[in-house]
């Protein structure tokens, strides 16, 4: 979990108690943990990667560009744990306000 | 970390427990009483036949509807009479003026008590002498001026009250204001800033004056930096905001942090990086843990009483009205919105200033500055998403609705006045304008985890609000 730690401080610029919420997360979720270093070492999100629900890393990201990569796979958490709450994010359009 | 000394920055100590009350002068914009001064002045001044012309006045039809109103700030009269009138007591007063009847005397009177208020009760006490921008507007706004109008001699009575307004803010100017710390982003005069609040104000203690002006302006400069509007370099530049700045975040940090490294001060220094240095994390886990009836764990029964309460006082007419002058002309709804909203949400007559821009957050729609207390809405986003919702999903087309950036203007408008009321801190308890303030402290960026950032109290509040408000104006039209 070190790496990816320090990805979100180091590369994406958040602060260190901001990636660990964010871990925290994700950390019940090894498949979604593996898949986020993957596409942090590869740089490239699979065309058909794991799933929560209906939505992948792929789907979430063509339907909400805006959001960061770590924020998708947060979502894909989210939509295993919340997902009545993460799907109206999703209908939403995750607005920043 | 209570009571403690610190070395600063010039070698010199100084009580920790200055800090522990940082924040805490900040006047979330508590009432007074209407002045017996003020209220004389409003009784001399509208004798009952100089309001029945100023409410003819204010209330006739200009007839610029459709022909001069492009211009944002166009002030729509029967909205500043809705600041303190209901629509029935608006209809009553009409009504009587159109049989060419006086205004019933308990609504007169409840007409000069709404101008009293607007003189003496304006929440956030504004230095319209040190902003041009917000005093022309209001001026201009209340002249009529930018339509272009001559002026009747109650809207120049009126004027003169405004005028004798700005004495009184230039009066109290500074120690508790958001526009202090524009006014220190811009020019860096700090020591100015503080002398003149304390000689506006010679019957008080200087020395606290000074303090309580200081810790207020503290506060607010971490949020200046919370907003990216001041960079890290400035900061570290200005000795007073960098001393400041850094002793800030010494209280963000933890009291863990400061036994296991009595001289972390020291460590840190002032010339470099803090987010590359510091690592404040604990403190504010401690802080999201400890209060979870802030971050993530609200009170949804308790917002949505607050907010429905709110709802319940505006008309289906009034908001069916505002989403008409969405569709002629979005910038003008989101004015009459923020105008509207404003004095239900405890704005009276300074409801936010609007602009339009980019945001530094790409994804940002809208932003509520309190320090320029300025709604910003991001229309290029606020398109870019429902574009993005309008994308066919899994071959299907989604039906686009005409009205839908309407309403997502709306909301995004809503959202935001929300948190100007929530910085205004009116009609809220001590204990929410506790939580608030800890909240503003505290505040989860949306840069993390998204559903963080929208639980969080002051979020969570605004969000219900904006979307409840959205949904409404949906139903209205037999949408939802």
């Amino acid at each position: 979990m070190e790496d990816i730690q320090k990805y979100l401080t180091e590369t994406k610029g958040l602060r260190s108690f901001e990636a660990t919420m964010l871990m925290k997360r994700l950390e019940k979720h090894a498949d979604i943990i593996d898949e986020f270093r993957s596409v942090i070492k590869t740089n490239t999100v699979p065309e058909n990667g794991i799933k929560s629900g209906e939505w992948t890393a792929k789907s979430l990201k063509n339907k909400l560009p805006q959001l960061e990569i770590y924020t998708i796979y947060e979502f894909l958490a989210g939509l295993r744990d919340k997902p009545e709450k993460y799907q109206k994010y999703i209908a939403d359009g995750t607005p920043y306000l | 970390m209570n009571g403690h000394e610190r070395i600063d920055d010039t070698g010199q100590t100084e009580q920790q427990s200055e800090w522990d009350n940082l924040g805490k002068s900040v006047t979330f914009g508590e009432k007074p009483s209407i002045s017996a001064e003020t209220k004389k002045l409003v009784e001399t001044t509208f004798s009952d036949s100089k309001l029945d012309d100023f409410f003819d006045a204010c209330s006739f039809d200009d007839g610029a509807e459709d022909s001069d109103r492009s211009n944002p700030n166009h002030y729509t009269p029967s909205l500043f009479l809705s600041k303190f009138l209901t629509l029935e007591e608006q209809e009553a007063i009409v009504e009587a003026r159109t049989t060419d009847k006086s205004i019933p005397p308990d609504l007169a009177q409840k007409l000069k008590d709404g101008l009293a208020e607007i003189i003496d009760k304006s929440p956030v006490k504004v230095d319209l002498s040190i902003d041009p921008f917000l005093r022309n507007r209001h001026i201009d706004q209340i002249a009529g001026r930018d339509r272009g109008e001559d002026l009747s001699n109650d809207e120049r009575i009126f004027i003169d009250i405004i005028h004798k307004t700005d004495q009184r803010f230039y009066e109290s100017a500074g120690s508790i204001l958001p526009y202090d710390a524009d006014f220190i982003q811009n020019a860096y005069h700090v020591d100015n800033v503080v002398n003149k609040i304390v000689s506006a104000n010679p019957n008080q203690n200087p020395e606290a004056l000074k303090k309580q002006s200081i810790d207020a302006l503290s506060y607010h400069i971490q949020n200046l930096i919370h907003e990216d509007d001041i960079s890290l370099a400035e900061i570290v530049k200005d000795p007073f905001l960098r001393k400041r700045h850094f002793d800030s975040l010494a209280d963000i940090g933890t009291d863990r942090e400061a036994k296991i490294n009595p001289n972390l001060m020291e460590i840190w220094g002032f010339d470099i990086d803090f987010e590359d240095s510091i690592d404040y994390s604990m403190g504010m886990l401690d802080k999201v843990e400890q209060n979870p009836d802030i971050y993530g764990n609200v009170d949804e029964k308790e917002i949505n009483q607050q907010t429905d309460e709110i709802l319940e006082k505006i008309p289906d007419k009034k908001l069916a009205e505002i989403a008409r002058i969405y569709e002629k002309d979005p910038r003008r709804g989101d004015q009459a919105l923020i105008e509207f909203l404003a004095p239900l949400l405890g704005l009276g007559f300074n409801p936010p200033g609007l602009t339009y821009g980019a945001s530094s957050i790409e994804k940002e729609k809208g932003h509520y500055n309190r320090f320029k207390h300025l709604i910003t809405v991001c229309e290029d986003n606020i398109k870019k998403t429902e574009e993005d919702n309008s994308r066919p999903i899994l071959g299907i087309f989604r039906r686009k609705k005409p009205d839908e950036l309407v309403y997502m203007r709306m909301n995004v408008v809503a959202h935001e006045t929300w948190h100007a009321h929530q910085w205004a801190g009116q009609n809220v308890d001590a204990d929410r304008r506790q939580k608030y303030q800890q909240n503003f402290a505290y505040y989860l960026r949306g840069t993390a985890s998204y559903d963080d950032y929208c639980s969080q109290l002051i979020e969570a509040e605004a969000f219900a609000f904006g979307e409840k408000l959205k949904d409404r104006t949906k139903q209205i039209y037999g949408e939802k």
